[in-house]
């Protein structure tokens, strides 16, 4: 009952010549190469409001410029990818491609078609509401007068159903009124928008406030314009912090496997890059088993990739670095060798190219806080990652024996051989946590970047920043340092671009270091004497 | 007859008093070093209490104390090493501790012999002494610098005198525990110091060893401002004149040997541990 | 002076002495045989060597910081792109009008980047002598500033290696950028000739090779001049005690400013020396890893000794050739065992295995006198033992 009443209302809103044309005469006179703009325009007006099967597809077809006619049987067709369906019955085109011309539009038509089409998702109350207000939000600052009273209809019929399509169906109509010639119907149009946070009004509003014949309206265009920077600024600096702040949630779960291994055993682990890398290939790995669902993969590799990386950590502390204990220098360099050998072994498996890993649904589109800024799901998922492993991985240093020894160990090794605590033991086990968390840190990157060989080496250098900067040993320390250099970064890269910015940092940490060489939160432990 | 050896050794290389690198100490008045009203806590452990010492020159000062009484917290202060919360300390009338740092104090006139030996392993014993030679201490003289006939004489007599004469071209860390102790005194000679700040000479020495190094540092005395400090009561009973106890990073006793055993806070601190 | 210093060092005297018979050899065979003759060396075989000498050099310098002094500086390939990037600039200016461009004050790049005159830190480098100036004054100044804050501050260990190899990496950084200046990621190339001479001239490069085998032994002497003095003493004793040669009254920092700034300056002349032999330097010399390969070159040859450096490079880098050519992929793996292996079982490296080996032979020998004189004592004892019981 309600569509009924819906399309009455369209059909009002019929523009008085068309009443003569059917829907299969303006395909006619598409196909027509004698037909006027003016006749094509009427054409396109009757097929927007007809309910014909194919009017969807003719009227996308012709706003992409992707409307053709057979020059010889009048015929219509629409070009769908390499081919030409025709639009009327779908049979495919099977003459000759020069007797093909496109249906020429101008830009009014291109105007109408956009309307048409907008006014067509706006009524089809079968598209999702997030849709159609998106269409509706196209709309603003590109309606004249004439076609804002035809959605003024739509709009109030929505108040009571989709109250939120109602309300931005007001802003588009208002955004019309912006150009009326009567200032008082301006100035309210500027007050029903004042509510309305959006960039794409500025420029219409800079224009009233220099140009408008109404004193009171400049003034109150100019303040509007004022508050709209204001907050675009604002929403500007929250999002480089939102930036700044997910990639410091990556930089610390980079780091905190580093600190941990380094805090704990004095040990410098070179490959410590290449177990993030081992990580991001698991989650590729098990997304080529289950192709079909990426998001499941993802979930999967979290566990997995924690035990591939945490293995590998664990063999390569009893073949390699528990020979090594005591030399740190050593150990950087055996390390080294280590991580060549991982990047090989990599490339001759994965072959060197990057694998694309794929980035499942409900990592992608954001949550739009208004017109200025969006949180993005991916990054929010990795800020929230971050803090759970954080947080899991202090519980276990405060709170579990296996933490009880590994910082006992850290502080005093021999006090704590003596009291049986099986320091081998705790060794291997301390390195396996940080290559665990080093391959959870994989599978957040594999969200972010591409997953290749050389992952490892891109992320190595911030690593040891991180960890230098934030004071070895302590995960608070990390976790802050982390932060302040993501943020840093990226408040300096609109600055000074992203290489630059990266300069920056890495001689503002070195600068820092000079004034307190261990750190932000020193750790005091002997084996961090190194 | 090692006695005679000792005061002639230092009659001949230790008269002069040669400070490089600054000026000398002004000991006119009497008092080689001042430390005042010294604080020091590490992260809420508060290791040096309000300390007070006053050494005069050409004393001989031992320095007792259960563990963590401050002793070695306090010489790494006199040295530099680490910076007091509070307080001021001088050497001499004119040299204020607390703005130089290791090397310039080093340069300065104060020597110091660490408690564990730290000996250069991988240099011969004539390298160690080599390098401890008092004398300019900058890159350039470093580089073009020579043994004098002087020098290798007193590098000679230090060699005589530390009994390491026949070792003089072994590697440091093919010495006894013993010897090591010895090169770091012989090192410690090298540098014709005025201050001499000796922290547990004789641990690990036998009792010969022990007598012998009693009497280099009684023989320095008067010349030398001397501070040691040491566990064994028997050794410091050898030597002591002036027995200074520290308890908590603070003063607790002052005296001669014989006062300070009897004193009964004494006692207490040390419940009894040493029966003699 | 020479002599005196190679005499008590059978060491560098071989290895030095090697090196000069394999120079002379190449360049007489290059010189003196025509292409085709079994005795002909090729001019790549020329440059070839002339690039490992200059690698020898900086794996020497290296040595004298990691080695003597214990600072494993994981950014020491900077100093020699410094150097090699001075070098490289004099050579483009030297183009002048041969360029593609044909623009005889600005180097190609540079007019393709639509730039209409010379930046300031460009100006003058045409001129040998002031490019032979800055090869040592740029690195060394780096070197300075740089060890001047770090060392003040007491870092060292790991946290100053990851220092200095942050600060080649944010090198690499910059020259990647063409705003620098510098010619960005391709870098400079297409010499034409050094002071005069046509790079392509096989008399140049048979010259050139001398010219490093010249800079090597230089380099070597005077490294082993310092650390044969007392300053080398006091080097080693840094690096072992560093605390208590601060407070034998050594000022520590200075000590390290002296010798890593020396250190810097020869790795730039290697640089500048290599830069002709290879014909380009781009940004990927201040990339992290050759910093670490130069320590690998010194691992294997001998820490601590100078000549192992020599031996180290040269061979690492030959095996690099040798496995490059046949199976490219097996030279990662090879140069990551090398690594491991080297840090696990040889940690004094090729020289520590030769002196090892000597030390076993001159105990076997000191073990074969000790029987020997037994057997002449025995004699003596029992005429001994039938003394004593009369005495007694």
């Amino acid at each position: 009952m309600f569509c009924a009443a819906l399309f009455a209302a369209l059909c009002l809103l019929l523009p008085q010549a068309a009443a003569a044309m059917t829907p299969d005469e303006a395909l006619g006179v598409l196909g027509d190469r004698s037909s006027s703009f003016e006749q094509k325009k009427e054409a396109f007006d009757v097929i927007g409001d007809s309910k014909e099967g194919w009017s969807q597809l003719l009227l996308e077809s012709a706003q992409k410029g992707e409307l053709f006619f057979d020059k010889k049987s009048k015929e219509v067709y629409a070009k769908v990818g390499e081919n030409y369906f025709k639009v009327k019955g779908g049979e495919a085109f099977s003459g000759k491609s020069r007797d093909l011309k496109r249906v020429s539009v101008n830009n009014s038509i291109r105007e109408s078609l956009h309307l048409i089409l907008a006014m067509r998702t706006l009524s089809d109350q079968s598209i999702p509401e997030e849709k159609r207000i998106e269409s509706a939000h196209a709309l603003i600052g590109n309606v004249s007068q004439e076609d804002a009273s035809k959605l003024q209809l739509l709009r109030d019929l929505y108040i009571t159903t989709d109250p939120d399509l109602s309300e931005m169906l007001t802003y588009v109509i208002a955004s019309a009124d912006l150009n009326d010639e009567d200032p008082k119907i301006r100035n309210g149009a500027m007050h029903i928008l004042s509510g309305f946070r959006s960039p794409l009004l500025m420029q219409k509003l800079g224009d009233i406030a220099e140009h408008d014949s109404d004193v009171s309206n400049r003034v109150y265009a100019e303040t509007q314009v004022g508050s709209l920077k204001s907050s675009q600024s604002f929403y500007s600096g929250l999002e480089t912090v939102y930036f700044g702040i997910s990639l410091g949630s990556v930089l610390v779960l980079a780091a905190i496997g580093l600190t941990i291994t380094f805090g704990v055993m004095g040990v410098i682990n070179m490959a410590h890059g290449e177990l993030m890398m081992i990580g991001a290939y698991t989650v590729y790995v098990i997304q080529q088993c289950m192709p079909n669902y990426p998001g499941i993969a993802l979930l999967i590799s979290i566990p997995a990739a924690f035990c591939v990386s945490g293995l590998t950590g664990i063999i390569i502390e009893r073949t390699v670095i528990q020979h090594l204990y005591g030399r740190p220098l050593e150990t950087l360099l055996a390390t080294f060798g280590i991580s060549l050998l991982l990047q090989q072994l990599v490339r001759s498996i994965f072959t060197a190219l990057n694998r694309n890993v794929v980035i499942p649904d409900f990592m992608s589109g954001a949550i739009r806080i208004n017109e200025f800024f969006s949180v993005t799901y991916n990054r929010l998922y990795i800020i929230l990652f971050c803090l759970a492993v954080f947080f899991t991985l202090r519980w276990i240093l405060q709170h579990s024996r296996l933490g009880l020894e590994v910082r006992s160990v850290s502080q005093n090794r021999a006090m704590a051989r003596n009291m049986g605590v099986r320091s081998g033991r705790v060794n291997a086990l301390t390195f396996g946590l940080g290559s665990g968390i080093a391959g959870l840190a994989g599978v957040a990157l594999s969200q972010l970047t591409n997953v290749g060989p050389n992952l490892g080496q891109n992320y190595i250098v911030d690593s040891f920043l991180v960890v230098v900067f934030g004071g070895a040993g302590n995960i608070w320390g990390t976790m802050v340092g982390g932060m302040v250099l993501g943020v840093a970064n990226k408040v300096l890269e609109p600055m000074a671009g992203a290489m630059l910015a990266k300069i920056f940092i890495l001689v503002g940490v070195i600068i820092f270091i000079q004034k307190r060489p261990r750190g932000l939160f020193p750790q005091h432990g002997r084996s961090v004497e190194g | 007859m090692e006695k005679k050896l000792f005061s002639s050794f230092a009659g001949k290389f230790l008269k002069k008093h040669v400070s490089h690198g600054g000026e000398a100490p002004d000991g006119s008045h009497g008092m080689m070093l001042y430390l005042e009203g010294i604080n020091k806590s590490f992260d809420g452990f508060k290791a040096i209490n309000d300390l007070n010492l006053y050494i005069e020159k050409g004393e001989l000062r031992c320095i007792i104390g259960p563990n963590g009484a401050g002793k070695s917290t306090m010489m790494d202060i006199i040295t530099g090493k680490t910076r007091p919360d509070s307080g001021s300390a001088w050497f001499g009338q004119n040299i204020n501790l607390l703005d130089l740092d290791e090397p310039a104090i080093a340069q300065a006139g104060i020597g110091r012999k660490f408690q564990k030996p730290t000996v250069f392993e991988n240099m011969t014993v004539d390298e160690n002494l080599e390098l401890a030679l008092s004398g300019p201490k900058t890159v350039w003289s470093t580089l073009r610098g020579k043994m004098s006939a002087e020098d290798n004489e007193m590098r000679d007599s230090v060699l005589e005198l530390t009994g390491l004469k026949d070792l003089r071209g072994k590697d440091g860390r093919l010495l006894s525990h013993g010897q090591k102790q010895w090169l770091e005194l012989g090192m410690l000679l090298m540098q014709k110091p005025q201050l001499l700040l000796v922290d547990e000479p004789v641990t690990g020495m036998t009792r010969q060893e022990m007598q012998k190094t009693a009497e280099l540092l009684l023989s320095l005395e008067h010349t030398h401002t001397i501070i040691v400090v040491e566990h064994d009561m028997d050794f410091v009973r050898s030597i002591a004149r002036k027995v200074t106890v520290l308890h908590q990073g603070h003063v607790l006793a002052e005296g001669s040997m014989a006062e300070v055993q009897a004193n009964p806070k004494v006692v207490e601190v040390y419940l009894g541990s040493d029966a003699s | 002076m020479v002599s005196s210093l190679l005499k008590k060092d059978r060491g560098g005297f071989s290895v030095l002495g090697t090196v000069w018979i394999f120079v002379l050899l190449m360049i007489a065979g290059n010189a003196f045989f025509k292409d085709g003759s079994a005795l002909y060396v090729g001019s790549n075989t020329i440059t070839l060597f002339g690039k490992y000498l200059c690698y020898a050099l900086l794996a020497v310098s290296l040595d004298l910081i990691w080695g003597y002094l214990g600072i494993l500086s994981l950014g020491h390939a900077a100093f020699f792109g410094l150097g090699g990037y001075v070098m490289g600039m004099y050579l483009m200016r030297q183009i002048g009008a041969r360029g593609v461009y044909g623009n005889p004050e600005l180097p190609d790049f540079m007019v393709f980047l639509n730039w209409h005159e010379l930046p300031w830190y460009w100006y003058g480098v045409n001129h040998f002598w002031f490019a032979a100036i800055l090869i040592l004054l740029v690195p060394g100044a780096l070197a300075f500033i740089f060890g001047f804050f770090a060392f003040r501050s007491r870092v060292g260990g790991v946290y100053l290696s990851i220092i200095t190899q942050s600060l080649t990496f944010a090198l690499a950084l910059a020259f990647f950028r063409n705003e620098t200046g510098f010619g960005g990621n391709n870098g400079l190339t297409d010499f034409k000739d050094i002071l005069g001479f046509s790079l392509a001239s096989d008399a140049t490069r048979d010259v050139l090779l001398f010219l490093s085998a010249l800079a090597l032994t230089f380099g070597y002497l005077l490294c082993r001049y310092l650390m044969r003095s007392r300053l080398g003493k006091v080097t080693i004793a840094i690096r072992d005690a560093e605390s208590r040669t601060r407070f034998m009254g050594y000022r520590v920092e200075y000590f390290k400013l002296a010798i890593f700034t020396v250190a810097a300056m020869l790795a730039g002349v290697a640089g500048a020396l290599y830069v002709p032999q290879v014909g380009i330097i781009n940004p990927g010399e201040f990339n992290p890893i050759n910093s670490i390969e130069i320590v690998i070159w010194v691992a294997v040859g001998g820490r601590a000794s100078l000549y192992g450096a020599i031996v180290g490079a040269i061979l690492v880098n030959y095996a690099k050739t040798v496995f490059t050519g046949i199976f490219p992929d097996g030279w990662l793996y090879a140069l990551g065992l090398i690594f491991v292996l080297v840090t696990l079982f040889l940690p004094k490296g090729i020289v520590g295995i030769i002196g090892m080996i000597r030390a076993k032979q001159a105990e076997r020998k000191a073990l074969a006198a000790a029987d020997a004189a037994r057997e002449a004592a025995p004699a003596a004892e029992p005429a001994a033992a039938e003394a004593s019981p009369k005495e007694a």
